[in-house]
């Protein structure tokens, strides 16, 4: 009974403490929203732009024939069907002085003797000059036209094989080359056209569940994580020695302490992130329901505590004040790595993939992404039930042992 | 006088935690870059195959499939995978249609593939697409040996023309030549290494994250020194407070600098990066800023955690903006000045931050100046 006074005593501190602290308070609020936004934004420049202005490349045609022209106008005209990507034909110097402008990513040239080596079975090597100051878009470039490379390289055997066989025949080489010619170009519109091959379909299970209402929650659940963090070690102060033998003598445990730390995090953690929470929903227009809420607001509460429980047990176990940030930290950043929020899970590597079910933030995260995307209409609390149950008996438990040790 | 000076006094009792986070960002970096290598290697896009041909021409484009190091691939019934599809457990599911044999043989290629897709499937375009180009081979080569029956039979040699053959010849000739290549150089510098134009995580990037915060955790002699019951003893001094604070700025620099010699050789060594003497100013310059951050700031606050708790929230912005998280491409094309933000990124593009260096210089000079006994 005691205790719980105690434990009540210090929730009620802490609360007063952080209304002091309101400026840092602040902060904590804004620094990881800022820092996610920030995220989103850079991906989002990262994508937006290249919607917009897509990806130039230039186009040398140092060959001149036939075939070659063939190819730069086929290229030309598919690519420009896409958005995201613009060949246009120039000469070299034209190509080297847009790439020092940075008005072009990435300049490939047909080589002197394309189509000769070509008909021949010499290999070719198809010269790609990235501008040094964009490398992602030269990156880009360069897989595609290294995919190009391969499909026409595909069918540059076939056409090889061909040519092989009708010097078999009888054929006049006038003939032959004309044939050959029209062989090429039914090759590559053929290959051009290898779209055709695939019949395909989108599955949509529910229609939230698009990959921008996916990272928006686990947006949303990184900066709940980031909070717990940052609100418990911000409760922690700078208390000195000599205060602390005076509460030891006042009969007060560390573990009052920690007890009152925990609950003024977990409370004011959850009333931020339920308020947030409530503004996602409402922007992402999700049906959500008082049932749902509440089924949501308890898979929240079980992960905080088991979350709050690591860190705190970090914090008992680590004496040296820097190495208990540091692990923390380390300790918040795999959690959230394995709970799939950056990556989905399914990406995972197999070994990972394993201990996914027996890992206490995938779980909830999965449970979430399912109420919110998915619409599902029932819930499991069973396995964080049990494992907050074994974080609060863990850390009881190393409380207690390390009151008994240091008396 | 044998005695040690005074900037010494506190290294010697604290020698064990200095050397700590002088290498932990050095160890760190190793065992972030060999675990994301092995785990990288290790993730595979797990994708459901259904093969409703029977014919060796389908089992050929599995067995095909299967052997590609990006996909590990379950066979299942289309029922049960489109499920696992829909609680997003596949990435994709790829149907081999009935019949593919036959109008492969026959030239005949539309929608002989079923391709399923969930919307949140974010490796389906590179995976259709490897599919695509392996059944795309076969059909080609059915397609050449078409064309060279059509051939045969204008010039009256139909009786040699031999399908098995004309397959076998064309895949000789695709594997034994590699006929189209491509080549990759950034302009004319010579010396930049070719085939690696981006990674996933770049070491420096992880390098400077940890850097960040060890300097942090370094520095807070600074406040240590600084607090008030410290500062009283300076009144008796010939020195002052600011002059030796300083000293110990250089001596602290000294080590970090030389934990720095020994990242470079780890990053030759171990990680096997190219270190370049053109990398060597960069880093120092880095290193200078990153420490007269950490000194100025360490100036301002009385409060250890919250001066370790600012260093952490330092090194994950500054690495942010570098661009080492999400790469910076796109947005530095619209606004340079970006760039500029971040010291980091000047490490990644092994320049200079002058920005920075001058910025923190002045502020130095400043606080050197600066008449009075009270911090800033």
């Amino acid at each position: 009974m005691q205790s719980i006074r105690r434990i009540l005593f210090f929730t009620n501190e802490y609360l007063k403490q952080l209304k002091k602290k309101r400026e840092t308070l602040l902060l904590l609020f804004l620094f990881p929203i800022v820092l996610i936004g920030m995220l989103v934004g850079l991906a989002a420049g990262l994508i937006i732009p290249a919607e917009n202005s897509p990806i130039r490349v230039a186009l040398i045609d140092e060959d001149q024939t036939k075939e070659s022209k063939l190819i730069s106008t086929l290229l030309t005209e598919t690519a420009n069907e896409q958005e995201y990507i613009e060949i246009f034909p120039a000469s070299e110097e034209e190509a080297e002085l847009l790439i020092e402008r940075n008005e072009i990513s990435t300049a490939f040239s047909l080589p002197k003797n394309f189509t000769d080596d070509l008909y021949e079975g010499e290999s070719v090597t198809i010269p790609m000059i990235g501008n040094p100051s964009r490398p992602i878009d030269s990156f880009i470039a360069k897989q595609l036209v290294d995919s190009l490379a391969r499909y026409i390289a595909a069918a540059q055997a076939n056409i090889l094989v061909i040519n092989d066989y009708a010097k078999e025949t009888s054929m006049p080489r006038e003939e032959r080359m004309e044939m050959m010619f029209e062989q090429f170009v039914d090759f590559t519109l053929f290959t051009l056209g290898k779209d055709k091959l695939l019949d395909e379909e989108v599955l949509k299970n529910a229609a939230t569940s698009t990959p921008m209402n996916y990272f928006m929650l686990a947006g949303w659940f990184i900066v709940l994580t980031v909070w717990l963090l940052s609100f418990y070690i911000v409760l922690d102060g700078d208390e000195s020695k000599s205060m602390g033998t005076r509460m030891k003598l006042f009969g007060v445990s560390v573990g009052q302490r920690v007890a009152g730390r925990l609950l003024v995090s977990l409370f004011v953690c959850s009333l931020l992130a339920g308020f947030t929470f409530f503004l996602m929903i409402k922007l992402l227009q999700v049906e959500f329901y008082a049932v749902d809420m509440m089924r949501f607001a308890l898979f929240t509460l079980l992960y905080a505590f088991i979350l709050l429980c690591g860190i705190a047990f970090i914090d008992v176990w680590v004496p040296s004040k820097k190495i208990v940030l540091f692990l923390q930290c380390i300790f918040v950043f795999i959690i959230v790595l394995v709970s799939g929020a950056l990556l989905p899970t399914l990406y995972f590597p197999q070994s990972i993939q394993e201990l996914l079910p027996y890992l206490f933030s995938p779980i909830a995260l999965g449970w979430m992404m399912d109420l919110v995307l998915e619409g599902r209409n029932y819930a499991s609390y069973t396995s964080l039930t049990i494992y907050s149950f074994i974080a609060f008996f863990l850390l009881w438990l190393s409380l207690s042992w390390k009151e008994r040790w240091s008396r | 006088m044998n005695r040690l000076p005074a900037q010494f006094f506190r290294l010697k009792k604290e020698w064990k935690s200095v050397i700590c986070w002088l290498l932990a960002p050095i160890l760190l970096t190793v065992f972030v870059m060999k675990t994301f290598g092995v785990l990288q290697d290790e993730s595979k896009v797990p994708i459901a195959l259904i093969v409703e041909d029977s014919s060796s021409l389908a089992m050929q484009l599995a067995e095909e499939i299967e052997k590609n190091d990006m996909l590990s691939v379950r066979y299942s019934e289309l029922d049960d995978a489109l499920h696992k599809l829909k609680q997003h457990e596949l990435d994709s599911v790829f149907v081999i249609r009935e019949g593919y044999g036959g109008s492969v043989l026959e030239n005949r290629r539309n929608g002989l593939i079923e391709a399923y897709s969930s919307n949140r499937s974010f490796a389906y375009p590179a995976i259709s697409e490897t599919i695509m180009s392996l059944a795309q081979q076969d059909i080609s080569r059915s397609k050449a040996a078409g064309v060279i029956r059509q051939l045969f039979q204008e010039y009256g040699m139909e009786e040699q023309w031999d399908y098995e053959e004309i397959i076998q010849r064309s895949e000789e000739k695709q594997k034994n030549e590699s006929l189209l290549r491509t080549s990759f150089s950034y302009g004319k510098q010579a010396g930049q290494p070719d085939e690696k134009p981006m990674e996933l995580l770049n070491s420096k990037a992880v390098w400077a994250f940890f850097t960040i915060i060890a300097a942090f955790f370094l520095f807070d002699w600074m406040i240590k020194e600084s607090r008030p019951s410290m500062q009283v003893r300076w009144l008796y001094t010939s020195t002052s407070f600011k002059s030796h604070a300083v000293r110990i700025l250089g001596l602290y620099s000294l080590l970090t600098v030389l934990s720095d010699v020994i990242t470079l050789f780890v990053f030759h060594f171990v990680l096997q990066e190219l270190v370049t003497l053109s990398f060597i100013l960069p880093m120092l310059t880095f290193r200078v800023t990153l420490n007269l951050f950490a000194f100025l700031l360490a100036i301002v606050y009385r409060q250890l955690l919250l001066y370790y708790m600012t260093g952490m929230a330092a090194a994950l912005l500054l690495t942010v903006i570098g661009g080492a998280i999400v790469p910076l491409d796109a947005l530095s094309r619209e606004a340079k000045w970006v760039e500029f933000l971040s010291p980091v990124r000047s490490l990644m593009t092994t320049t200079i931050p002058i920005a920075w260096l001058m910025l923190l210089m002045l502020l130095l000079v400043a606080w050197m100046m600066k008449g009075g006994r009270r911090i800033a």
